[in-house]
């Protein structure tokens, strides 16, 4: 087994399952097909399958105290996406790929100053408010 | 082509002409937008947004525009022959070498085309880094806010469909892609926000998809990478970034009304992203304030020229500087004449030069008169001369003549002096012209230094930013290429990998596509749930019938058709009889025995294992290497005068896997042994709950099967069969919501499986179970 701090970076699959048990809390095999499935077709078998790999590799914890095994994310999600940032693809090129994304908020953090502010911004209206 | 060849083309200099025209030209457009957002500072976001987009894409225009007219215009459109002031001033300039411009605009193509390519790379990676995000770390979003967002885009307008997704990787809200949109949204932040706010910030995105953002976005990258060098492409760039935000927020407000919980929720996304451990420097996270006071309707500060914007304006100013000593050099093309700030700066540099020129075209007169002044003094000097010869001639005749003509002598002589100063004093007016002429000559080359200067100057700042412009392609080529080494490696290492993996593939199924493989597994599937279908049906009967004599002889090594399996060896033999005894259904048992060759049982042995294979498609089976394991288990601790998996408690091991309890009174009088499997361990066939109960009466170590239900009521029968197809008939029982169990009845009848619903502790429930078990086609038998 894997020890527990050198775990491996997931595959692109398993980031997907790791996904799903972060999002949902604690949740049985067929909770993470049904909702795989939904944006993609998966065989159960195959969800099971790469979960039970995922125990062994020690990305999840498996809790057998019940009839249906339980599984969860054995790390949290900050502590994964910190390990992926470190993959030099993302490294090299997020700065390029920021360029590309359209969303609410700007790609670059502010600043904490500017945080400050928009504290205080808001933080007026919430007095308004009541 | 060799790269001399290459920038002697024609094509190499009119890329060079037209990129430096595109220093004036994009100057100019910013300038040109900056006053239009002045102008329009009342006006809606969509429309300074679209201003600036119209700007943007004017600039690959002009430059389209400028390469044409270089390319195909040559001396046709170009500007009359320069005018002869001019040409005195240009060897200053070009150093007396007139192939210079040309060497060096041709040498500007190449740069800034090494400049564009790492630039496009660069938007390539990160490109293929947000498509990744699609489909990386996501999962799906609950059905609910799918069902709210169908509705949102209604209310939009969006008529392609949206995926919304839940992600990992994404720190914010985000949309990828045009044609098949997705939303992404970072993990957490569904449930973390109200709803209302979640509905403002999926309207927000939705009007990104409604506005086609993220192709504008593309376009854009585009051409920031074509004029990468120039600051107000940048500028412009970001104009658009900024007015796109304002404007999805406008339709934010316009749709949801309260602009304030829209602020909060955007407030708190940004909030919920910046503690992250690994954030880097903060860096300046752009207008997120800026938006937040629009949405709250408070006025902007008064705004302090930002070192950005002083920035800016020095850099469109040495634009403008290195634009005018491009127009003026020499033969420019028509584009000096037919625009206007080139022409302007053109017009400044000749007024600076006009006073010498006039100076010397003064002092060429000035030297023309003095030059005939003193041809006309050197005549008067010449007339002078003859008129003293003459005068001494007549003197000597006289003297020859008459010596007493002294008077006229002396006259004479007088007359020669007179001459002579006058000779002298012409002479020195002559002198002093000449020593005139040369102090305005002096003056005058002065002046043409000066003028030089500024024309060197110009040339100055333009070398300057040609050196700025390499050292960035430079230390680009140096940032990156090492990083590009690096993911082209891993890239490659993964394609090696899954070019094994396919060899794998490949020498597992023969040259057999994908699909077909695909497609013959699903085959076989539906082929073996049809078979075990049947196979439940007919052993049912054949257990019915109470037939177990058939049984005990399909055990033995004698076959239906013994001289096959006589011919192909004991080790099919043991495979059927020791290996799967246990495993195999009847119907299995009766198609293998049917087999003729040793090819085709190798196939169905291979197929056995495959159709139990719980990730079919990997070349593992979980399956089989568990049954081995169980079968080596067995052997090691269960024999005594038989082999180990002939023994009961073997079966039990190799059928069901280990127990969760083992009750052990090995010690006691009479041996005894009870094996457990719990309400939680589901197993295959049989169900839940299992006790099976080994006694050792003869003590010799071979503990035998106590078939005894444990029961705490009556049970009805509903059948005896195959451990398989019991399993079956218990499972769709349980299904309808009957309680049923099975139980291996007997210890010498390793298939003998009784299937039993219940227990009911009194009579009505038993009637009332016997009515529905009846109702659903079964017969039960009993109670017991």
């Amino acid at each position: 087994m894997a020890k527990s701090n050198e775990l491996p970076r997931p595959t692109d699959a398993e980031l997907e399952i790791l996904t799903v048990l972060w999002s949902r809390g604690p949740v049985t095999v067929r909770d993470v097909h049904s909702i795989i499935s939904r944006r993609r077709p998966a065989h159960y078998t195959t969800v099971l399958k790469l979960m039970q790999i995922m125990t062994d590799k020690g990305l999840v914890k498996r809790d057998e105290k019940q009839r249906a095994h339980i599984y969860s994310a054995s790390r949290p999600r900050e502590w994964t996406q910190r390990q992926l940032a470190g993959d030099l693809l993302e490294r090299a090129f997020a700065g390029s790929a920021s360029s590309l994304l359209v969303g609410a908020l700007a790609a670059r953090k502010a600043s904490a100053a500017e945080l400050a502010e928009l504290r205080k911004l808001v933080g007026e209206y919430e007095e308004d408010k009541r | 082509m060799t790269l001399d060849h290459w920038l002697a083309a024609p094509l190499a200099h009119a890329l060079g002409r037209a990129l430096a025209h595109f220093l004036w030209q994009g100057a100019l457009l910013a300038v040109a937008l900056r006053a239009v957002l002045f102008l329009g500072a009342e006006r809606s976001s969509r429309w300074r947004h679209q201003a600036a987009t119209a700007c943007l894409l004017a600039m690959p225009l002009a430059f389209g525009i400028t390469l044409a007219l270089s390319l195909g215009g040559g001396h046709s459109i170009g500007e009359p022959p320069p005018a002869a002031p001019r040409m005195v001033f240009s060897p200053v300039i070009v150093q007396g070498s007139p192939a210079a411009p040309v060497d060096w605009l041709a040498w500007l193509a190449p740069l800034w085309m090494g400049g564009v390519i790492l630039f496009y790379a660069f938007r390539l990676a990160g490109w293929v880094r947000v498509d990744r995000m699609r489909r990386r770390g996501v999962c799906a979003a609950p059905p609910e806010w799918q069902q709210r967002l169908r509705e949102l885009a209604a209310a939009v307008r969006v008529s392609r469909p949206v995926e919304l997704l839940e992600s990992c990787l994404a720190g914010v809200p985000l949309v990828i892609g045009y044609w098949r949109p997705v939303i992404l949204m970072p993990l957490g932040a569904l449930a973390g926000l109200s709803a209302e706010q979640v509905e403002a910030i999926l309207i927000h995105e939705l009007a990104h998809i409604r506005r086609a953002d993220y192709l504008v976005g593309l376009a854009q990258s585009l051409i920031e990478g074509l004029f990468f060098f120039h600051p107000a492409v940048w500028w412009i760039s970001a104009v658009v970034r900024a007015e796109r935000e304002f404007a999805c927020d406008d339709v934010v407000v316009a749709l949801r009304c309260d602009a304030r919980a829209y602020a909060a929720a955007l407030t708190t996304l940004e909030q919920s992203r910046w503690p992250a451990a690994y954030a880097t420097a903060a860096a300046n996270g752009g207008n997120l304030v800026r938006r937040i006071r629009r949405l709250l309707g408070e006025p902007a500060p008064a705004r302090v020229p930002s070192a950005r914007a002083s920035a800016l304006a020095g850099a469109l100013v040495l634009v403008a500087a290195v634009a005018t000593a491009l127009v003026v050099w020499p033969p420019a093309k028509s584009f000096a004449q037919a625009t206007a700030p080139a022409a302007s700066a053109t017009d400044k540099m000749e007024r600076t030069t006009e006073p010498a020129r006039q100076n010397v075209e003064e002092l060429k007169e000035l030297l023309a008169a003095k030059e005939k002044d003193i041809q006309d003094a050197k005549q008067a000097i010449e007339k002078s001369r003859e008129l003293l010869q003459r005068n001494a001639a007549e003197l000597d005749r006289a003297m020859q003549g008459a010596g007493g003509h002294a008077d006229e002598f002396a006259q004479a002589e007088e007359q020669v002096r007179k001459a002579e100063a006058a000779l002298k004093e012409l002479e020195s007016r002559a002198g002093e012209s000449q020593k005139r002429l040369d102090d305005q000559r002096l003056a005058a080359l002065l002046r043409q230094l000066a003028a030089g200067r500024q024309a060197g100057e110009s040339q100055q700042l333009l070398e300057q930013q040609e050196r700025a412009l390499q050292q960035a392609a430079k230390q680009l080529q140096e940032l990156t290429s090492g990083k590009l080494d690096e993911a082209l490696r891993q890239e490659q290492q993964q394609l090696a990998r899954a070019d094994r993996a396919l060899q794998k593939a490949h020498a597992a199924f023969g040259d057999q596509s994908l699909e077909e493989i695909e497609k013959r597994l699903q085959q076989a599937e539906k082929e073996f749930e049809q078979a075990r279908w049947i196979g439940v049906g007919r052993a049912s009967k054949f257990w019915g019938l109470g037939n177990e004599g058939r049984l005990a002889q399909a055990q033995q090594p004698e076959s239906p058709r013994p001289q096959a399996m006589a011919e192909s060896g004991s080790a099919y033999q043991k495979w059927l009889n020791e290996d799967v005894a246990y495993i195999i259904t009847a119907e299995e048992r009766r198609d293998f025995l049917a087999l003729r060759t040793d090819a085709d049982r190798d196939q169905f042995v291979e197929k056995f294992w495959q159709r139990r294979n719980p990730a079919p498609g990997t070349p593992e089976n979980e399956f089989k290497e568990e049954h081995y394991r169980r079968m080596a288990y067995a052997n090691q601790h269960f024999a005594s005068s038989v082999p180990g998996w002939r023994t009961d408690r073997g079966r039990i091991y190799i059928v069901y896997g280990p127990p969760d309890e083992i009750e052990d009174h090995s010690a006691e009088s009479t041996p005894r042994q009870a094996w457990r499997y719990t309400y939680y361990t589901y197993i295959d066939g049989l169900g839940h709950d299992i006790e099976v109960e080994f006694t050792d009466t003869g003590k010799t170590g071979d503990f035998r099967m106590v078939a005894a239900p444990a029961s705490h009521g009556s049970y009805w029968q509903v059948m005896t069969g195959a451990s398989d197809a019991a399993g079956f008939a218990a499972r769709s029982l349980q299904a309808k919501g009957f309680p049923a169990i099975t139980y291996v009845v007997r210890a010498d009848r390793p298939s003998l499986t009784r299937v039993l619903v219940g227990p009911y502790p009194d009579e009505a429930s038993l009637a009332k179970a016997k009515a529905e078990l009846e109702a659903e086609g079964y017969h039960p038998v009993g109670p017991q």
